[in-house]
């Protein structure tokens, strides 16, 4: 972000484009099959993807001990075993009560805005916004694992 | 949209892009779901079956019979046409109404990456169209080390090596099983209809060696791809990235594929009359 194009365009007029950018977005913004992960000692973690366009833009943690969001930075580990199908028949709710914040964070090495969404007060995810051409930023490696996995 | 990036860059990689679009599209403006994921199933399937590097069964047919591109683009074009026309009668008669509104911010795009993989593209079909297989793999291989060496190192081996081993079993059961040998109509419903139970894929290596004539099995097996979750793996993908359940796609697709079937005999006798 060049301090001529600043001029041009004042940063806070920049991250609210990013905000309204992240929020046109997030209606068709959907949730992915459950990523399980097992840890070395046998516990167990569940990931949904967030995905926009079939391609994945953030992971959010799931909590399955109460069947709802966990926020970022907090992953829920668990031992025992998850029931995948219960855990899709909650998807729509989840989605349903996402949020995008008004604010954003700056990322350099991708010249892009972070623009946090929220779901019930808790940071669950980030949409990245490409400052300049205003489009969604992708997390291609969770992609690629994503397509993988469906083949 | 979808049938044009199926016809460049194969059916079920277009998949991936489609069909969680008309997901979040269905959800947005309240069309029909269901009629929304197989509308966009059968068009990456109509799309790839345009060009010899649309889907794998063309792949087959093109490195076998040696057609030259654009003959093959030549030769499905009227089918593709069809079957297109067909879809979009599907799409109207089953919704009603167009369903049009703001569109969503685009996708941040690699466009160096992007670009450089189209000219691979296009220099693989050259390279290919030539004859000169090792050659194309080599330049791939280069390009991909020099622009983007993690693709080589996060490349599913797995799946090559599950498509390689699928393609040798079924070249070994075609020699060992007695087919009469096809040609015409017949080949084309035979492939058609055999694809239903065994996927398009493994139809057109079983009945590659059963037939002289090309363009009857390219129109039966891509017409095959239009059939149920089994007929092609554009089908399944495509199930497995929607909440549309096997059922709920075979009620919406059997019905059509009849319709795709007959129309699909008409035109082929009527060109060969």
């Amino acid at each position: 972000m060049s301090s001529s194009q600043g001029e041009d365009f004042p940063l806070v007029d920049r991250a609210a484009r990013a905000i309204n950018t992240a929020k046109a977005a997030l209606p068709y913004l959907t949730l992915g099959m459950p990523l399980i992960s097992r840890g070395p000692e046998g516990s167990l973690h569940v990931d949904l993807p967030l995905m926009y366009n079939g391609f994945a833009v953030d992971r959010v943690h799931f909590d399955p001990l109460h069947m709802s969001l966990s926020p970022k930075g907090r992953p829920v580990r668990i031992y025992g075993s998850v029931d995948v199908s219960a855990i899709i028949k909650r998807v729509e709710d989840l989605l349903s009560g996402m949020e995008v914040l008004e604010g954003a964070e700056y990322r350099e090495p991708e010249n892009a805005w972070a623009v946090p969404v929220v779901w019930r007060k808790l940071i669950v995810a980030h949409i990245k916004v490409r400052d300049g051409s205003w489009s969604i930023v992708p997390d291609y490696a969770l992609t690629e694992e994503l397509r993988r996995r469906v083949v | 949209m979808t049938e044009a990036a199926a016809a460049l860059m194969m059916n079920d990689a277009a998949m991936f892009i489609a069909v969680p679009l008309a997901v979040a599209v269905a959800r947005v403006s309240g069309s029909d779901e269901k009629k929304l994921v197989v509308g966009v199933t059968l068009a990456a399937n109509i799309g790839s079956s345009l060009t010899p590097n649309g889907n794998p069964q063309n792949i087959i047919i093109w490195m076998k019979w040696r057609v030259a591109y654009w003959v093959f683009v030549y030769s499905m074009a009227p089918y593709v046409l069809l079957w297109s026309l067909i879809l979009v009668a599907y799409i109207f008669a089953s919704s009603g109404k167009y369903v049009a509104g703001e569109a969503p911010p685009p996708i941040s795009l690699r466009k160096r990456v992007a670009l450089i993989a189209l000219g691979l593209l296009a220099a693989n079909i050259v390279f290919v169209e030539k004859g000169l297989w090792i050659e194309a793999l080599a330049v791939s291989l280069i390009v991909a080390a020099a622009v983007e060496p993690k693709v080589l190192l996060k490349f599913d081996y797995m799946l090559l090596a599950t498509f390689a081993l699928m393609f040798l079993f079924f070249n070994a059961i075609s020699s060992l099983l007695i087919v009469p040998s096809l040609r015409g109509l017949g080949l084309i419903v035979v492939a058609a209809l055999l694809s239903q139970v065994i996927s398009n894929v493994p139809a057109t290596l079983l009945l590659s060696s059963r037939t002289l004539e090309w363009l009857p099995l390219a129109i039966g097996v891509n017409l095959g791809g239009l059939g149920t979750v089994i007929g092609s793996m554009a089908n399944f993908i495509g199930v497995r990235l929607s909440p549309v359940t096997v059922e709920e796609f075979h009620k919406c697709v059997i019905p059509l594929f009849l319709v795709f079937v007959f129309a699909t005999l008409a035109l082929y006798v009527a060109s060969t009359i």
